[in-house]
């Protein structure tokens, strides 16, 4: 705990220093403002003449690239994500002190001490009683951080701070491979549904429905428990969490990717495709297709986010990733423990850290993105 | 991807561009946000028969490609009860000279950054020398503006299906216009101003319109009920852009009839801004050609439609053709594109497309020169009025 | 399906009757009750290297008609020729073969070029499925085409964006040209350009019909633009064909009050022409709700009373021109007063049926305040 404030508090001061810095520097500048203005006009002046009047543009990445940067909530996503991944997938390479499952077994001693009071009844003087009892664990759980263990180690004595970075690889991992499956099913029934039209388009979106329509939560609930009762190992688990997530994902890519599809077929590029009669896979995966890119870059980004929430709230309720396996949500499951929730802040509080950060930094990605890519907004 | 594209724009360049943006944009909007004095914006009117006085108004806006000079030093009048026709190919500055007027060009990236727009206002007297006072709008205060705009100067859009607001009935929209242009005004009163106005705009139902949905009327009826909201505030000058591109013949020919009929009844002026020579040559009084920020050449109708001198005007002309002419000759055609308005040569911008380009045309962009009391051009070919003209040899 | 016509090799193309209805509403199963005719019996032949003008106001399906010729539609009736053989019925997969011998140029060229595309592919797509040159010439195929429509070889890697709108409608039509059409259809290619810029373009496709002998159909509510390039025109009017002929005899001689109206409403860059004005009253019906009879009575100034309710046929007035109008119909003047008396009978009845109706409503209300 203390050193998470000890961390935080030197990082708003600098935070807050910057800004004030750069508001006095802002001053400055308006007041110096006139005199270079002068100045910067006979260069741009000066500059436009010798140039060969050649007129040039932005390209079109620099040109997302420039609507991307232009909020600073995307570089504060960017910084976010990246410093989560170098965290969980190069940390554990870095700082391999401890292993993800890997338990502290040197022996603490504890000493507890009771301090007992008496009046002594004959003299009256006050007597006190000093029981000094030596109690040796064999694990080494409910440290404080230290420099041993950077935020010390959990209830069966594994260091809270490695189990955070294999948590995010897991929590990563998942959230990408299921966006991914769920990107590709909504592709193909969404384009499938959007091109064609008619019954296909029909039967598609009233199963889209449907999956929009079922309470998620209780059937994941439901389902992890039913998968739960099969015993796999906890590997193979993963697996199956993740299919079942991408199952109830897929619904929103392809409702998506049909839309996209539907408001491009009205695009005379698309109708020119028609009139060349170029063959229908061709029109789908080299007209259609590009073009939904943007957008289904954005909602993944977006959905990497909720993913992770999923997979931490079924972890939380110990039906998804199973222990001895770290995920952010088992870890903040150790707080059902009172003692834990109230003298254990180190054990449970990073890694809901850990969630805020990783799905605030997709949600800021996703949507700088959104406004970057989007071709209908201002230069 | 890796390819070097000259025609991109480098990381440099661009981080320049937007570094001098940001400079720019900051002066000019700490100079809005100053106090000003009504004397600070009020100047001398140079004829008193004018209600706008255009004088060398520059316009520009800073983008990430660099800044466009929409207007490049743009003078023209505005008389009194005359249509005013402003032709012009797209992003030659028509648009943004009548957003400018309006006090409507999108900032901070658009700025007015010099000029004079004078804005021949009954409400100030005479100076001391008894010459006509006006408001320069380049200068005026927004807050100022809101009194001007919408009453004095009002607008009509190109596109009548987006300019009205689609949730409102017809009636609503119209009763807000008399409700900020008469502060006390009673809402009967209102609604029977509104009716009037939908009456004088030709429309047969109007307790009908008055209570319908801008959706439920057509592309004609709906440029009507603009024109209605233009009217209401009785307006000096009406600002109309391209009203009639969207709409068809037949429709563009009653809009057009009704403009002149109602400006001929209300006496304001029209400055009408449209790319078609047919809508101008029926319409205005006096024309101004621009071309790539800059007025080119300017004169009564007949002047520039029967004396084009400018080779761009010719060449505009000739290009169309004409509904009452058979030839079966190629149509003349101006050569090459618009210069983009980006970086434009310090020479004549229409240097490259001219067909009687010569030497003196390398030189710096030519002056205005006057050929009649009316009619300005800016080419070499000209010389100031009593001069010998070497475009007729 | 296949049947060779007469003078297989006179017209290009033949539109005989043809029609497309869109359907508007559509009751609980699915099956349309109410249609928008958008093409409504338009019937013209075209000849091999000529060009018929289509001309009308918005939603007078002209822009429908092009589509459908093209078979972007189904088509609801009549029948489509192209060079001899009928199209009508065709699948998509069987219109393929066809697909290299029609072209459509758009009205927009902002919207019309894929914009994550090099000019290059987008020209050289098309020539690449069909196999139209062999694989090693396609680069110098395509810049020889590029050339012809004033494109410089060196556009070949750039992407749409960076042109401007004339420079898009060459490519545009560059990649109409690269798979050697016999047919174009132009569907407002210039209306979008500035005037400067469109008689570059309308030169440029004089120009390519000439040297290619290209066959085009110029769709355009320009009607300067079409006198200049067609030799045919079509006029249309909700759907329906107002009046056809050639050019210089229907600019020299228009027969229907619609297209006298139309001529008079073009604006003519001449200060002291002050034409005398034909100007119409009121707007377009909306086609999805045409009016009875001669579907133009609403806004003709020489309405009759046969106009209202007897919709006109297409009569040849002229050798060549036709023109669907009553005025011009001997079978209806000469009879006047017989249609007069129909239309007064028509008018009765239907009074009398709204009387009938407000009686019974009138009765239906008595009966209600009795209870």
């Amino acid at each position: 705990m203390a050193i998470i404030i000890l961390i935080l508090l030197p990082a708003l001061l600098v935070a807050i220093l910057y800004l004030i810095i750069k508001l006095l520097k802002n001053q400055d500048r308006i007041n110096k403002n006139e005199k270079e203005l002068k100045k910067t006009n006979e260069e741009s002046s000066t500059a436009n003449a010798e140039s060969d009047h050649h007129y040039k543009e932005l390209s079109p990445i620099r040109l997302v690239m420039r609507r991307f940067f232009r909020s600073k909530l995307s570089i504060v996503g960017i910084i976010m994500i990246v410093g989560l991944f170098l965290f969980s997938f190069l940390g554990p390479v870095a700082y391999s002190k401890w292993g993800e499952t890997e338990v502290d077994r040197t022996p603490v001693t504890e000493q507890i001490v009771t301090v007992q009071e008496a009046t002594d009844k004959e003299t009256g003087e006050k007597i006190t009683i000093v029981e000094v009892l030596e109690h040796t664990r064999d694990l080494n759980s409910y440290a404080s951080p230290s420099k041993d263990h950077l935020l010390g180690t959990d209830d069966k004595g594994m260091d809270v701070f490695v189990r955070l970075m294999y948590g995010g690889r897991i929590s990563l991992t998942i959230g990408f491979i299921v966006v991914i499956l769920e990107t590709l099913i909504g592709i193909i029934l969404g384009g499938i549904s959007g091109y064609f039209g008619g019954w296909v388009d029909q039967l598609i979106m009233r199963i889209v429905d449907i999956f929009n329509c079922i309470p998620t939560l209780p059937i994941l609930l439901i389902a992890s428990a039913v998968i739960d009762s099969w015993n796999l190992d906890s590997d193979k688990q993963i697996y199956v969490l993740m299919v079942i997530i991408t199952i109830f994902s897929w619904s929103g890519v392809a409702r998506l990717v049909r839309g996209q599809i539907l408001s491009l077929r009205e695009q005379e590029y698309i109708t020119a495709t028609e009139v060349m009669g170029l063959p229908t896979w061709r029109k789908i995966f080299k007209h259609l297709i590009p073009n939904v890119m943007p957008q289904l870059i954005v909602s993944m980004t977006l959905g990497l986010g909720s993913v992770i929430l999923y997979e931490s709230t079924l972890s939380y309720l110990g039906l998804g990733v199973k222990l001895p396996k770290a995920a952010w949500g088992t870890m903040i499951a150790t707080s059902n423990d009172p003692l834990v929730l109230n003298y254990h802040l180190n054990m449970w509080l990073p890694a809901g850290l850990m969630i805020v950060i990783a799905v605030l930094g997709f949600n800021f990605l996703g949507d700088s993105l959104r406004d970057a890519m989007d071709p209908k907004a201002k230069k | 991807m890796k390819k070097n594209n000259n025609n991109y724009i480098s990381i440099k360049e661009s981080r320049k561009i937007i570094k001098y943006n940001i400079k720019q944009m900051r002066y000019y909007e700490s100079l809005k946000k100053k106090k000003l004095d009504v004397k600070d914006y009020t100047s001398v009117m140079h004829d008193e028969n004018n209600i706008i006085e255009i004088e060398n108004l520059k316009t520009c806006f800073f983008t990430d490609n660099g800044t466009v000079m929409s207007v490049n030093g743009v003078s023209f009048d505005i008389p009194k009860n005359k249509i005013v026709g402003v032709v012009g190919e797209s992003g030659c500055g028509k648009s943004v000279t009548s957003l400018s007027i309006m006090q409507l060009v999108q900032a901070p990236q658009g700025q007015v950054i010099e000029g004079e727009i004078r804005f021949n206002s009954d409400e100030l007297g005479q100076n001391e020398e008894g010459q006509k006072l006006g408001y320069n709008i380049a200068k005026m205060p927004t807050a100022q503006m809101y009194k001007i705009r919408g009453q004095d100067i009002t607008m009509i859009f190109q596109e009548p299906m987006t300019s009205l607001n689609p949730v409102f009935t017809i009636g609503y929209q119209l009763d807000e216009v008399s409700f900020v242009h008469t502060p006390h005004i009673s809402k009967e009163d209102a609604k029977a101003h509104s009716i009037d106005m939908l009456n004088k705009v030709g429309i047969s139902m109007p307790e009908h319109v008055y209570k319908s949905y801008p959706h439920e009327l057509s592309g004609g009826m709906r440029q009507r009920v603009m024109i209605a909201m233009a009217l209401a505030g009785n307006p000096k000058l009406i600002i109309a852009d391209e009203p009639t591109t969207a709409l068809d013949v037949t429709i563009q020919a009653q809009i057009l009839e009704l403009l002149k009929d109602l400006q001929k009844k209300q006496g304001c002026s029209i400055m009408l801004i449209t790319h078609d020579l047919g809508v101008i040559a029926e319409m205005a009084d006096y024309v101004v050609v621009m071309y790539a920020g800059k007025v080119i050449e300017k004169g009564t109708a007949s002047e520039i439609f029967h004396h084009p001198l400018h080779p761009y005007t010719i060449g505009l002309q000739k290009s169309k053709p004409l509904i009452t002419s058979s030839t079966n000759e190629p149509l003349y055609s101006i050569p090459g594109q618009v210069p983009n308005p980006i970086n434009l040569p310090p020479n004549c911008y229409f240097k490259n497309r001219c067909n009687k380009c010569f030497a003196k045309c390398d030189g710096e962009y030519p002056e205005e020169i006057k050929i009649t009391d009316t009619h300005y051009v800016s080419c070499y070919l000209y010389k100031e009025a009593g001069g010998d003209n070497d475009a007729t040899k | 399906m296949m049947q060779p016509n007469n003078d297989e090799n006179k017209y290009i193309l033949e539109v005989k009757n043809l029609k497309k209805y869109f359907p508007i509403e559509k009751n609980f199963f699915g099956k349309p009750t109410r249609y928008l005719r958008a093409v409504d019996d338009v019937s013209f032949n075209l000849e091999k290297g000529k060009t018929i003008g289509i001309v009308g106001e918005s939603g007078c399906g002209k822009t429908t008609l092009g589509r459908t010729i093209l078979k972007l539609y189904d088509v609801d009736g009549g029948q489509i020729f192209f060079d001899g053989e009928d199209i009508t019925n065709l699948k998509k997969g069987q219109m393929r073969k066809y697909r290299t011998d029609m072209q459509l140029i758009f009205q927009d060229p902002y919207s019309s070029l894929p914009p994550r595309m090099t000019v290059g592919n987008i020209i050289a797509e098309a020539v690449k499925v069909h196999k139209i040159v062999p694989k090693e010439e396609i680069s110098d195929y395509i810049k020889d085409i590029m050339d012809k429509c004033g494109l410089q070889p060196q556009y070949y890697d750039r992407y749409p964006h960076e042109f401007s709108g004339g420079q898009r409608q060459r490519i545009c039509i560059a990649r109409a040209l690269a798979v050697n059409p016999k047919l174009v259809i132009c569907d407002e290619p210039v209306s979008a350009l500035d005037v400067s810029i469109q008689a570059q373009i309308i030169n440029l496709l004089k120009e390519l019909q000439n040297k290619l002998g290209l066959t085009y159909v110029f769709i355009s509510h320009d009607l300067s633009v079409v006198k200049y390039i067609t030799d045919d025109i079509l006029v249309m009017y909700l759907g329906n064909v107002m009046e056809l002929g050639k050019t210089e005899e229907i600019f020299a001689n228009p027969l229907h009050p619609y297209t006298k109206a139309l001529f008079s409403a073009v604006p003519v860059p001449n200060p002291d022409v002050k034409m005398q004005r034909i100007i119409l009253k009121g707007d377009i019906p909306s086609p999805a709700n045409p009016p009875k009879g001669c579907k133009f009575h609403t806004r003709c100034s020489e309405c009759m009373k046969v106009c209202q309710f007897k919709e006109p046929v297409y009569y040849e007035a002229t050798p060549d021109h036709f023109v669907s109008c009553h005025l011009y119909n001997p079978e209806i003047m000469n009879n006047l007063a017989q249609y007069d008396a129909e239309y007064d009978e028509i008018k009765r009845q239907e009074e009398l049926k709204e009387q009938i109706e407000m009686e019974k409503k009138m009765r239906k209300k008595h009966e209600q305040e009795k209870k």
